[in-house]
Formats: structure tokens, C-alpha cells, sequence
């Protein structure tokens, strides 16, 4: 293909493919702990690291990665304290994070409104190769940990009491989860841009739960609709000279509908059925049970009502 | 049918707590408050291994509580507890202790197997640098599920199933650990006849593997035929402790479960004589 000619573009889809895979493989356990917009709030945090690299001459990534990591866990620790006060005092810091963010950056030598922009809403083609770096370094870090402590994160995110019962470190897990939220935030952020992050982390996810699978193939159905999205969304931006952040999550987007709508019309058109009550009880020649040749299959009278094999339990019929 | 039993799930109880009559649990003057007002007062109460004990009481009576407090959830403002003869904030192999929550429901965003909610029970035997689940683990984790009669649903969405089921992944989930001593709130409370007949069979083979078992309830009837003793709660103390009587069971037997027995319409219910009875007796009545 002749846009992989270009340095720029090489970098671009790799970029988008590094966070196609990492957004929803951290962004599952937040859907999971019903956290979707905590995402968004790190991406408002960043915003001031980024101020404050620029305002400094550092490289803004790792100035945004500082700011997101110190938000990320202030906010889970107001979390674990569960006052109702942190609410608010959640809302502040986010609001605190861009305000603060469009001052520096305003403030910096050399800063356009285009520069904010791009940070806002992501600029791809403006990757570096020191970026590249630095993006995959960290995504390897992320689907690293996300990968090996999944079960655990589950746990804590499913029944976070039953995990405490268990002697699990919940607080330093949930500490773990928020600064990998931080990570994936700042490696995000040059390709879906700060105020889109958490868009890459949720819509993936929320089209995967249409399909009803297992957790663990939630997980591996989000990585690959997000890894889609990401390289479909650059493409299309290339092709049709589009702004890429928008365009990755309005595909993303795209997937959810067809999705959410193509799960709804699955289950009209599946042919309703009634499960019996359960029982540790199989029916057979030998159970006692009166058979009854019902079309294809056998019934048996059970109770006054009759039981049919199906799958692993048994349909009234 | 139940399932042949398990080969022995739990570690039977060791001549060291026997011999040296440590008792699995031991609370002493236990006292625990909650926003500034007293919950429990002055709780003593001694468990010995392999024994099965009910917790009864009126709602409120305390004893969600002094359940929260046995496994660490509810601090104690005052007195001791001892769990396997050691104090239990020093009691580092969590997984001796299983519990069931009152809640039947999994929570969160994302759905998850039979199978996997189950997994939790065993993490707690793994270690932070290894976190992942052995062959070991997922063999445990599938008997455990075999045990409360899902191994048919292991692969299902928990979500998908009824409120029975999901208390039975929840106990699958407590057995998955192996624990010596099982704690259960409520476990009755909205599962339907023919889900606490199931339950009750399981329970007993656990009896008969030697497990200790801890149940919260305020209707006896479904455990009457394994209680040998009951602790009675009210107020935040306890009333009664010894077995079960004919006051005792009037008092917690005959009172409808509000929640119980959706569509069987059923409020006479025959304590079950054995396991066998249990699970078949059950289906004729349906």
C-alpha cells in the first residue's frame, strides 16, 4: 500500500495500533467497577502535565504521565475513603486539570491554539519516532500487568468485599488499575487526544458486552474491535482527510450500533423457550419418569408438565 | 442425584486442634460498633472443628454483623477473636475460612461465567508474583462447581441464571478454596424449594467431608437435619447457645421465608432426613 511509504503514516497506524490494544484491555475493569468516566476525568488531568512540559520545554509525555499518575491514584484513594463529598471534589480536580492545562499552555513559549488542539483532540501524524518509543514501551508495560493480574483485577472489580475476605490487596490492586488508567491516558493521547481517551477505553468494551461472551473473551472481543477501529479510523482519516482522534471513536461508535443492534434482532428472531425448573435429576429410560415421543425427541412427564433435553438443562414443552 | 461426594475437599480436622482443643474459632467478649452505636456486645463464642452451628435471630438482631466481623469486614471495637488458634489478623492462609455473602447476585459492568466467578475462590492461594491458576486450581474450581450441580453451567453467564443458581456459584465459589470452615449469610433467603433442597444436600456432604460450617439464617428449617447446635442473637447478644429445641425450632422454623418459594407455594416444608431425600423427594412435588 502506498501510504505505508510514508515514516509518518508508519508511525501513525502503529501508534493506533498500540492503543487499540491497550485502551480496552484497561478500559473492561472500568466498565466492570462501573467507572466508565473516570477515564475521561485523567484525560482532563493530563491536560496540565502537559501545560507544565511545555511551559518548562520538557517532553510532554512523561510530564502528562506524572500529572495523570498522581490524579489517578488522589482519585482512588477519595474512592476507597467513599465519602459522598468525593463526588464533587472529583468533579473539581477534572475541571482543575484543563483549566489549569489552557493557562500553561497559554502561557508557554511558542504555544498556537493549534497546539492545544492537538492535544484535545489528538494530531497522529504528529508522532514522533521518540513517541513511538516511548507508546510502546508503555503499552507493553500496560497489557503486561492487565494480562497477569486480570483474575485478580476481576475479583476485586466483581466483589471487592469477597476480596477483602480473601486477604486480596484490594487497595494497592485498585491503586495498580488507576495508574495503568494514567498510562493508558498519556499513550492515547497523541493519537485520540485527551478529551477522546476514554472514548477508546468504553465503546470497544460496550460493543464486546453485546455479544455476551465470557469475561476473558470480552476482554480478547474489545482488544480486537479496538485494534479495528484504530487502524480502520486512520486509514479513513488518510483517505478522506479527516481529523483521526473523532474518526477512530466514530467507528468505534459505528461497531457498538451494529452490535447492539445485530444482538437485539439475534435474540427476536432465536426461537423462545422456557427452561424447566432446575433439577440434579437426568432423565432417562431409567428415571421413572413416563416418556413421551414428542416429534424428534423424547419428553418426560415430570411433575404433571414435560421436560425435554436441551443443551445442558431441560425446556418445558 | 447428587454427585458422589468429594473426595475429602477440605483438609480433615488435624489432631493438632483437636489435641490441643483450639477451637477453629474463638471470640471472646467481642463487641463491634457502628456509626457510634453498639451492634454487637459482649459476643463469646467458641467453634470446635467440624461442627455445625446456626446463627439465629430476628432481622437486625446482629448477625450479618458479627459475620462481617468473624471475617474481618466489621473491626472489632472491642475483645478478641482467634481463628484456627492464632489471632486472626494474623491468620495469613485467608482461604481456611470460605464465605458466602447474603447478597446472590455477582456484581459488575461486565458478565462472567459460572466458571470464572468461581476462579476468585482460588486466588486467594495464589501468590502476587504468580497470580494465574493452575491446573490445580482449575481442577478445584471445576469439582467445586460439580458440587453444587452446575458443572452443566460452568460455561454459562452467570447472569443468566436464577437466583438459586447464582447463590450456588457463590457457595462453588466459597468451596473452590477448600476451606475449613464455611461461613454463610443466609443462605436460604429468596432461593426457591427446589434450589434449598440442592442446597442442603451439598451442605451435608460437606458435613460428612468434615468442613465446620457457620450459617446465618433466620429459618432453620432447610439445615434442621445437620444442626446440632444454634446460637441465638438478639439485640446484640447472644440468647441461647445449645442445641437445637423444640422452642428453638418453633421460633425459627415455622415462620414463613417471605422470600422463599416462588410459584411452589409451599410454607410446609419437611425438614429433609438425608441427602437422598433431599434432592429427589424434592422433584415430586414440583
Amino acid at each position: 500500500m502506498e501510504i505505508l511509504q510514508f515514516d509518518f503514516m508508519q508511525r501513525a497506524l502503529l501508534a493506533a495500533l498500540l492503543i487499540g490494544l491497550t485502551a480496552p484491555a484497561v478500559g473492561v475493569h472500568l466498565v466492570q467497577r462501573r467507572l466508565a468516566l473516570i477515564g475521561d476525568g485523567m484525560g482532563h488531568v493530563a491536560l496540565t502535565g502537559v501545560g507544565v512540559g511545555l511551559l518548562t520545554q520538557t517532553e510532554p509525555i512523561w510530564t502528562a504521565l506524572a500529572a495523570t499518575v498522581v490524579g489517578a491514584a488522589v482519585i482512588e484513594l477519595m474512592r476507597a475513603k467513599g465519602r459522598t463529598s468525593s463526588d464533587v471534589a472529583l468533579a473539581v480536580l477534572f475541571y482543575g486539570g484543563i483549566a489549569g492545562g489552557v493557562v500553561l499552555m497559554a502561557k508557554s513559549p511558542g504555544s498556537t491554539p493549534a497546539n492545544l488542539n492537538s492535544y484535545l483532540f489528538g494530531s497522529i501524524t504528529a508522532t514522533s519516532p521518540g513517541d513511538v518509543m516511548a507508546f510502546a514501551v508503555l503499552a507493553v508495560l500496560v497489557l503486561g500487568t492487565t494480562a497477569l493480574y486480570a483474575r485478580m483485577f476481576f475479583a476485586v472489580g466483581s466483589d471487592e468485599e469477597y476480596a477483602r475476605t480473601r486477604g486480596l490487596p484490594v487497595l494497592p490492586l485498585n491503586l495498580a488499575l488507576a495508574i495503568l488508567v494514567a498510562v493508558t491516558v498519556v499513550v492515547s493521547m497523541r493519537v485520540v487526544g485527551l478529551l477522546l481517551v476514554s472514548a477508546l477505553m468504553i465503546v470497544p468494551v460496550a460493543a464486546a458486552l453485546r455479544l455476551r461472551l465470557s469475561f476473558a473473551r470480552t476482554v480478547i472481543a474489545s482488544m480486537l474491535i479496538g485494534v479495528a477501529v484504530s487502524l480502520g479510523g486512520v486509514l479513513f482519516s488518510y483517505y478522506g482527510d479527516t481529523p483521526s482522534g473523532a474518526t477512530i471513536v466514530l467507528a468505534a461508535i459505528c461497531v457498538f450500533v451494529i452490535a447492539a443492534v445485530g444482538s437485539g434482532v439475534l435474540q427476536a428472531v432465536r426461537r423462545p423457550h422456557r427452561e424447566a425448573e432446575d433439577h440434579l435429576h437426568r432423565h432417562g429410560p431409567e428415571c421413572g419418569h413416563p416418556a413421551v415421543p414428542h416429534d424428534d425427541h423424547v419428553d418426560y412427564v415430570h411433575g404433571g408438565h414435560r421436560h425435554a433435553a436441551h443443551g445442558g438443562h431441560y425446556d418445558e414443552h | 442425584m447428587l454427585r458422589p461426594a468429594a473426595p475429602h475437599t477440605t483438609t480433615p480436622p488435624t489432631g493438632e486442634d483437636v489435641a490441643s482443643s483450639r477451637p477453629v474459632l474463638r471470640l471472646r467478649d467481642g463487641s463491634v460498633t457502628l456509626a457510634h452505636k453498639p451492634v454487637l456486645t459482649g459476643i463469646d463464642l467458641d467453634i470446635a472443628a467440624g461442627e455445625v452451628v446456626a446463627l439465629l435471630g430476628p432481622n437486625g438482631s446482629g448477625k450479618s454483623t458479627l459475620i462481617r466481623a468473624i471475617l474481618g469486614l466489621a473491626p472489632l471495637s472491642h475483645g478478641s477473636l482467634e481463628l484456627f488458634g492464632m489471632p486472626a489478623e494474623r491468620l495469613a492462609k485467608r482461604h481456611r475460612i470460605g464465605y458466602v455473602p447474603q447478597r446472590h447476585t455477582v456484581g459488575g459492568g461486565v458478565p462472567a461465567t459460572v466458571a470464572e466467578v468461581v476462579g476468585s475462590g482460588r486466588l486467594d492461594r495464589r501468590r502476587l508474583w504468580r497470580p494465574w491458576l493452575t491446573g490445580t486450581d482449575r481442577g478445584m474450581v471445576a469439582h467445586a462447581i460439580a458440587t453444587v450441580g452446575l458443572a452443566e453451567k460452568a460455561h454459562q453467564l452467570v447472569s443468566t441464571l436464577s437466583g438459586g443458581q447464582q447463590r450456588r456459584t457463590l457457595i462453588a465459589r466459597a468451596l473452590a478454596g477448600q476451606p475449613d470452615l464455611l461461613v454463610m449469610d443466609e443462605p436460604f433467603a429468596g432461593v426457591d424449594l427446589a434450589n434449598q433442597e440442592i442446597l442442603s444436600a451439598t451442605l451435608t456432604s460437606l458435613v460428612a467431608a468434615g468442613t465446620t460450617l457457620l450459617i446465618a439464617t433466620h429459618e432453620i428449617s432447610p439445615i434442621a437435619s445437620l444442626v446440632r447446635r444454634t446460637v441465638v442473637l438478639d439485640h446484640g447478644t447472644v440468647t441461647y447457645d445449645g442445641p437445637p429445641t423444640r422452642d428453638i425450632m418453633a421460633r425459627f422454623a415455622a415462620s414463613p421465608d417471605p422470600h422463599a418459594g416462588q410459584g411452589h407455594g409451599s410454607d410446609t416444608k419437611v425438614p429433609p432426613t438425608d441427602a437422598e431425600d433431599a434432592s429427589e423427594g424434592g422433584f415430586e412435588i414440583l
